[in-house]
C-alpha cells in the first residue's frame, strides 16, 4: 500500500486538529482540519494551473 | 490503572472509526466516484470538510443511546476492559470484511459486540457490578435496521420520480451536466454529514460510557469524542477506502448521476430523520437501499442480484459474529 503527499498531509492535518480540539474546544479543531484542507486544495489548484500554462507555453 | 484501560478502550473506539471511515467512504461518495464526476481524492476532501461538522453538531445525538441504553452505562465505566473487547471485536470482523470487499454495517458489529459483552457479564458476574441486555431497546433499533433500506428505497424512488421531469426540459447539454454534477456532489456531502452525525456516535458510544462514570474529561465530553471518532473516520477514510468505494460504485448497478444523486439524498435523508430518534442506522443499507430503490423503476435490470446477496448474508452474519467474538474475548479478559 502506498500514500500519496496529499494523504500524508492531511492524516498530519487532522491529527493536528484532533490534538487542538481536545486541549481546547472541538470546534477550534475542527476548523484548524477545514483550513488545512482549503490551503493544500487551492495551492493544489494554482500549481495545476500553473503547469498547464507552461506546458501551453 | 482504570485510566489506563479506559485509554485502551478510547483506542478500540478509534480502531472501530476507522474502520468505519474506510468502509463507508464508499458508501457516501462510490456512487459520486462511479459516475465519474468527482475523483477519488476530491471525494476523501469532501469527507474531511463534512465528518467533522456533522460529529460536532449531531454525534451526542446517537452516542448516548448506544452507550448506555443497550447495556447499563456504569457497566463500561466500572469495567472498560470489557468496552475494549467489544471494540475490538467489532472492528476486527469489520476489518475483515473490507478487506474482502464487502460494504458490512459497523453499527450492526457494534451493536453486537454490545450485547456480547452486556451477555458475557451476565453470565460471568463481577464484584460491584450488575449487567443486563435492554432487549425492547435492542429491539426497536433491530427494527430500525429492517426500515432503513425500504424508507431510503422509498426517498431515492420519489427523489428520482420527482427530479427526472424537470430535468427532461433542461435542453443544453452542458448545462444538464452541470446540474447533475453539482447535485450529486451536494448530496455526497450530505451523506458525509449523515455518516459524522449517526457514525461517529456509534464508534465512540462505548467511549463515551467509559469516560461519563469515570468523569476522565473535563470540558465538554460528548463533542471532543465526536472530534475524536471524526478524525477516525477521516483517516480510514484517506487510507484505506478505495477498494469499498469501487464495490458500491461500480459492483451493484451501473449508475449515471441522476441514480447517484437520488440513491445518495434517499440514504442521507433517512439516516439523518434516524439520528433524530437516536438510532444507530447503517449508512451501507441505506446507500444500498436507495440504489436499489431507483433500480426499481428500471425493473431491477441493472441491480446485480448475486452482488445484493452477499451483502445481505454478509448484514446477517455480521451482529452475530461480533456478538460471538465479543462474547469470547470479554470471557477472556474477564479472567485476567
Amino acid at each position: 500500500m502506498t500514500f500519496e503527499y496529499w494523504q500524508i498531509t492531511y492524516v498530519l492535518a487532522v491529527l493536528i486538529g484532533l490534538l487542538i480540539g481536545w486541549i481546547s474546544d472541538p470546534w477550534f479543531g475542527a476548523a484548524f482540519i477545514w483550513s488545512c484542507v482549503i490551503v493544500v486544495e487551492v495551492l493544489g489548484f494554482q500549481k495545476k494551473k500553473r503547469l498547464e500554462k507552461g506546458r501551453k507555453a | 490503572m482504570i485510566e489506563l484501560v479506559a485509554l485502551v478502550a478510547f483506542v478500540a473506539s478509534f480502531y472501530v472509526a476507522w474502520n468505519i471511515g474506510s468502509n463507508n467512504t464508499g458508501n457516501a461518495m462510490g456512487t459520486s466516484v462511479g459516475a465519474n464526476v468527482i475523483s477519488y481524492r476530491m471525494a476523501v476532501t469532501l469527507m474531511i470538510i463534512f465528518i467533522p461538522l456533522g460529529a460536532v453538531l449531531e454525534g451526542s445525538k446517537v452516542m448516548g443511546p448506544v452507550g448506555t441504553q443497550i447495556v447499563p452505562g456504569n457497566l463500561f465505566s466500572s469495567l472498560p476492559k470489557v468496552a475494549a473487547a467489544a471494540m475490538f471485536s467489532a472492528g476486527l470482523w469489520v476489518t475483515i470484511q473490507t478487506k474482502r470487499g464487502y460494504p458490512v454495517s459497523i453499527h450492526q458489529a457494534v451493536i453486537g459486540s454490545l450485547v456480547g459483552a452486556g451477555l458475557a457479564i451476565i453470565l460471568f458476574p463481577q464484584v460491584g457490578t450488575t449487567s443486563h441486555v435492554n432487549w425492547v431497546r435492542l429491539i426497536e433499533i433491530v427494527s430500525a435496521w429492517v426500515a432503513t433500506p425500504f424508507t431510503s428505497a422509498f426517498f431515492a424512488f420519489l427523489i428520482y420520480r420527482a427530479s427526472e421531469a424537470p430535468l427532461r426540459r433542461v435542453k443544453a447539454l452542458e448545462k444538464l451536466n452541470l446540474i447533475l454534477g453539482l447535485s450529486v456532489v451536494l448530496s455526497g456531502c450530505y451523506v458525509a454529514y449523515t455518516m459524522g452525525a449517526n457514525d461517529v456516535g456509534t464508534a465512540m458510544g462505548a467511549a463515551y460510557a467509559v469516560s461519563h462514570g469515570g468523569n476522565l474529561f473535563i470540558g465538554n465530553v460528548e463533542a471532543k469524542l465526536a472530534l475524536l471518532g471524526a478524525v477516525g473516520l477521516i483517516i480510514g477514510s484517506l487510507t484505506y477506502s478505495r477498494k469499498t468505494l469501487e464495490t458500491v460504485g461500480h459492483g451493484i448497478m451501473p449508475l449515471g448521476p441522476l441514480t447517484a444523486f437520488a440513491a445518495q439524498l434517499g440514504a442521507a435523508l433517512t439516516v439523518h430523520l434516524f439520528t433524530q430518534f437516536g438510532f444507530p442506522v447503517s449508512t451501507t443499507e441505506a446507500i444500498i437501499g436507495g440504489i436499489t430503490g431507483v433500480g426499481i423503476i428500471g425493473g431491477m435490470a441493472g441491480v446485480g442480484r448475486g452482488k445484493l446477496r452477499e451483502i445481505v448474508m454478509a448484514w446477517i452474519s455480521t451482529p452475530t459474529i461480533s456478538l460471538i467474538l465479543t462474547f469470547g474475548l470479554a470471557y477472556l479478559v474477564l479472567l485476567v
